[in-house]
């Protein structure tokens, strides 16, 4: 069963330039114990997604959507009131600057606690016990000492884990995370995947990962999507997507990320989609890769709908096959 | 080959003058408040054409004369006329050029004094930068018009000490914001990159700094000024600044405190002067601060 | 002999603050003997946790910061017995590509004469000179030269970064300094700015000194690399050899999350405490100690020297028996 159902989701924002959408005709399953990647540039529309979802949208901003669900209840049918209080209670999100999202006045362990007494009933003894358990599960061998201490008194990463570990203090059934590891350094970035993992497989929490990581989602990922200037590009399993990119913008992405190359590439030019990801009131018309795209033609100019290659969804009038890559 | 921009549909991105001129224009209270001010300074600066009647000329028979729009008004006396029977339309059209003038001098003093004694703070040496913010802060702990009366005491009550003093009360202010947006700014990124390009810490602070702070200089010059029209009125009305012969806005007040009773318009107009004044200059701060920094609004 | 376009030989950098209630000044070591060799057209890449100094070595380099001890050689020009003058002539020959073209272009200057001030106050050169000049590093990095009457908030994030690279290069200097210079960029522009980087040391022959946490673009990018752990050189030397294969703990802690990059996958240390804490360091022991799964009690009580094996130089008391071990790995 799926976890977070969303069909046809259109986030429209309303700025000085105009009204534009950030986020268009946007569909996504993620079924329970499932990691799904969403990969994307800025301005895909990636985390304006994530927030729509969550209903945490800017004051600016409005959504619109055929079908929005989280296990199995529809939340578009619900007075905000009670879909709130179901969103809280079934899914949870990872900022990519939550370590700022501490309190510097209170030490570590009242504001574990402070979210505790909202998600759990019991005793102030089992709410610490409980502390201690959420602290430990996001790796911390010795909490009791971590406890008194105050947010500036730890580093980025611990401050991460921290609020890994109240986010996750509901028990969420989903849990967002939108670029948890950009920014930090090698060690940290592994640190965090790991405990993402670990949340993923031990509590079968069912994640949805936002990044610009390929080998985080060729390793992790069970399936993932492709986002650019708002639309999805391209869906499917991880493995087949990666091994095989039906869109030249997946392609594109993979060869210009280094990491990704199968041959020794040492020193030598990368492959890079020319021009710059255009603002989003000014989309190009039709395809929205159109101008950048390596192999456009005169038929890119009318927009392509998301059609179904091999089973594999990819909006583009030419999808890449296998004989091409070989 | 076709011109690049012919295929990307080019966005246009104003520059940072035209784009908070922009945002400042669709503020309609700032920019009513911006044309009041304007109608103010120009009647200021043009008053001695415009003055029907000389100030300090006493029109026999007419004294205590009601204002125009009033019943028992005459037209000849627009604002009506005092207890000695002089036209008070003049002496509010004289008086705005001395409260105005007076506060507008204090305010690019003050500034100017400000602008050393902070880049001699921000970037001097530690002695004396500690030496003057300390400075700074007794002269910050000393209320406006103990200077004044101090000054006033020593020297005599003129309008031009009154303005020294004035100019002297708000030297901190600017000092110590100015000391403070150079820290700010001396930590940021870019002036280390200028640093490294030109190692000259004084002409890094007037080329690439300043252009940076012109926007918030502007914001509190304009609260500045509004401090200093008020305190150059409350000064006069003291006795302690202008002299009889050529009031200002506060001293026209206090002349006319005692026909209250009688004639209170005589109060009224100077006050609603000096009331739609401050409040239009303190509009238009409002207005410039959220035309340079939208997001924070 | 080869020639080394910049040598720095035991750098050290402290840093005073005050902390406690008493205030009390504490020392604070964010470079312990740094010593590199950086020959013409190489690239060297810096490595290491956050807070290991990378930054700190390179705003020493570029002589932003100086060092508290130890000497740097630009060009052969000794810089700590060097008058002024001849110091910030040496000093245009290394300069810095600022991690953050946002904040380090300054907001209120159009960018001609951003450009044109760095070219003034360094060079002899006339107005005219100047601006043929600008124009000419300007197609070098690919800018339209139009796009220099404008402000920097008016162009796109990839020419802005390519602006902070003109910047960099305008004074043709030998080594150029990169601090994460593709931290901030989308995917398809860092690719653009990766391959912006190569061509310029391509035609120029630029050397750089590479600072980036991001692994993949330092394996495309670099021929050494150094690996940093609070300011302390863990290991240094060829990138192939080092990618292959890491002898340092330290540093086969570093890739554990990218198992695609190293040639062995058996070389990867999961390290013990997974968190660096906070309060606990080592004064004079090696700063890994209290991570590292080989550690014993030598490795609490002195700094590892670098010693050489190879092309590669590693500080580590354990050395030998890692290797031993990773050697029994591979047989069985």
């Amino acid at each position: 069963m799926s976890i977070l159902h969303v069909e046809n989701l259109n986030v429209t924002l309303n700025t000085i330039q105009g009204e534009f959408k950030a986020v268009s005709e946007f569909s996504l399953r993620v079924d329970s114990g499932e990691i799904h990647g969403i990969i994307g540039e800025s301005g895909s529309g990636k985390s304006m997604m994530a927030r729509a979802i969550l209903g945490l949208l800017p004051h600016n901003a409005s959504f619109s959507a055929d079908y929005l669900s989280i296990d199995g209840i529809n939340l578009l049918n619900l007075k905000p009131q009670k879909r709130r209080e179901i969103i809280c209670k079934k899914m949870s999100i990872i900022f990519q600057d939550s370590a700022n999202s501490l309190d510097p006045c209170f030490t570590v362990g009242y504001q574990l606690d402070q979210t505790l007494k909202v998600h759990e009933k019991g005793s102030s003894i089992q709410r610490k016990n409980r502390a201690m358990e959420l602290l430990q599960s996001v790796g911390f061998e010795s909490p009791e000492t971590l406890v008194n201490y105050y947010p500036h008194q730890l580093s980025h990463v611990i401050r991460q884990r921290i609020s890994i570990a109240t986010t996750i203090a509901s028990r969420p059934l989903l849990l967002i995370a939108d670029e948890p590891t950009s920014g930090l350094d090698p060690t940290s970035q592994s640190q965090i995947n790991e405990l993402l993992l670990r949340l993923n497989v031990r509590n079968n929490m069912s994640i949805l990962l936002i990044t610009h990581d390929f080998a985080i989602l060729s390793q992790r990922s069970d399936s993932m999507t492709v986002m650019y200037c708002g639309e999805i590009m391209e869906t499917g399993y991880s493995y087949d997507l990666l091994s095989h990119p039906r869109h030249p913008y997946t392609r594109a992405l993979m060869d210009s990320v280094p990491s990704h190359q199968h041959n020794d590439m040492h020193r030598k030019p990368l492959f890079a989609l020319k021009g710059v990801v255009p603002p989003l009131h000014y989309l190009p018309i039709g395809c929205t890769l159109g101008p950048r795209c390596p192999q456009a033609n005169k038929t890119c100019v009318k927009k392509p709908g998301l059609t179904r290659d091999d089973n594999q969804p990819v909006r583009c009038h030419f999808p890449l096959n296998d004989k091409e890559l070989s | 080959m076709l011109n690049k921009s012919n295929i990307y549909i080019q966005e246009k991105i104003p520059g940072p003058i035209a784009e908070a001129w922009h945002n400042f224009r669709k503020n309609i209270l700032a920019s009513v408040a911006l044309i009041g001010l304007l109608v103010i300074i120009f009647l200021a600066l043009a008053s001695p054409l415009l003055v029907p009647y000389d100030p300090n000329f006493q029109h026999e028979n007419a004294y205590l004369v009601q204002p125009s729009w009033m019943e028992g008004g005459n037209p000849a006396f627009i604002f009506g006329t005092d207890d000695l029977g002089r036209d008070l339309f003049s002496r509010m059209l004289m008086g705005a050029r001395l409260t105005l003038g007076s506060a507008f001098i204090a305010t690019v003093v003050s500034l100017s004094l400000g602008l050393v004694l902070g880049i001699l703070t921000a970037i001097g040496p530690r002695l004396i930068s500690t030496l003057f913010l300390r400075f700074m802060d007794m002269l910050l702990a000393t209320p406006s018009l103990l200077i004044a009366i101090l000054l006033t005491a020593l020297f005599g009550a003129t309008l031009f000490h009154a303005t020294l003093a004035v100019a002297i009360a708000l030297t901190p202010h600017f000092g110590r914001n100015i000391h403070q947006l150079l820290e700010e700014e001396l930590a940021k990124p870019y002036v280390e990159a200028a640093l490294l390009d030109v190692p000259n810490i004084f002409r890094n602070v007037f080329r690439s700094i300043f252009p940076n702070l012109f926007g918030r200089l502007a914001v509190q010059m304009m609260l500045s000024f509004s401090i200093a029209v008020l305190d150059i009125a409350a000064l006069g009305f003291l006795g302690l600044g202008a002299s009889a012969d050529s009031p200002d806005w506060g001293r026209l007040l206090s002349e006319s405190l005692d026909y209250i009773q009688i004639a209170p318009w005589t109060v009224t107009l100077p006050g609603l002067a000096i009331f739609v004044t401050v409040l239009c200059i303190n509009l238009i701060g409002q207005g410039l601060s959220q035309a340079l920094d939208p997001e924070k609004y | 002999m080869t020639y080394y376009v910049l040598e720095a030989d035991n750098i050290n950098k402290e840093y005073l603050t005050k902390s406690g209630v008493l205030r009390m000044d504490t020392r604070i070591k964010a470079l312990n003997n740094v010593s590199l060799k950086l020959a013409r057209g190489q690239t060297l890449a810096i490595i290491g946790e956050s807070n290991s100094g990378k930054s700190t070595l390179g705003r020493v380099l570029v002589g932003s910061e100086t060092p508290s001890t130890g000497s740097i050689r630009i060009d052969g020009t000794k810089l700590d017995d060097a008058s002024t003058r001849l110091r910030r002539e040496a000093h245009r020959k290394i300069r810095l590509i600022f991690q953050n073209a946002n904040q380090s272009l300054n907001p209120r200057i159009r960018i001609k004469s951003l450009l044109d001030d760095t070219l003034r106050f360094n060079t002899p050169l006339n107005a005219e000179q100047r601006d043929a000049k600008i124009k000419e590093t300007l197609k070098l990095v690919g800018v339209r030269s139009e796009l220099a009457e404008r402000y920097p908030h008016m162009l796109s994030m990839g020419d802005r970064q390519r602006i902070a690279i003109a910047r960099a290069i305008i004074l043709e200097p030998l080594v150029l300094v990169a601090d994460e210079p593709l931290a901030h960029l989308d995917m398809s522009i860092q690719a653009q700015i990766l391959n912006l980087l190569l061509k310029l040391q391509e035609e120029l022959g630029f050397s750089y000194l590479f600072i980036s946490n991001d692994l993949g673009m330092v394996k495309h990018m670099a021929d050494e690399i150094m690996v940093l752990c609070d300011g302390q050189v863990m290991e240094q030397g060829n990138s192939r050899r080092l990618f292959h294969l890491p002898n340092h703990p330290y540093t086969r802690a570093l890739f554990s999350g990218h198992p695609s990059l190293i040639g062995s996958s058996d070389a990867i240390v999961h390290v013990k405490k997974l968190y660096k804490s906070a309060t606990s360091k080592t004064e004079k022991g090696c700063p890994f100690y209290s991570r590292c799964p080989f550690a014993s009690q030598s490795c609490e009580k002195s700094i590892p020297e670098l010693e050489y094996h190879d092309d590669v130089a590693v500080a580590c008391h354990k050395t030998n028996e890692i290797n031993a071990l990773s050697e029994l790995h591979r047989k069985y």
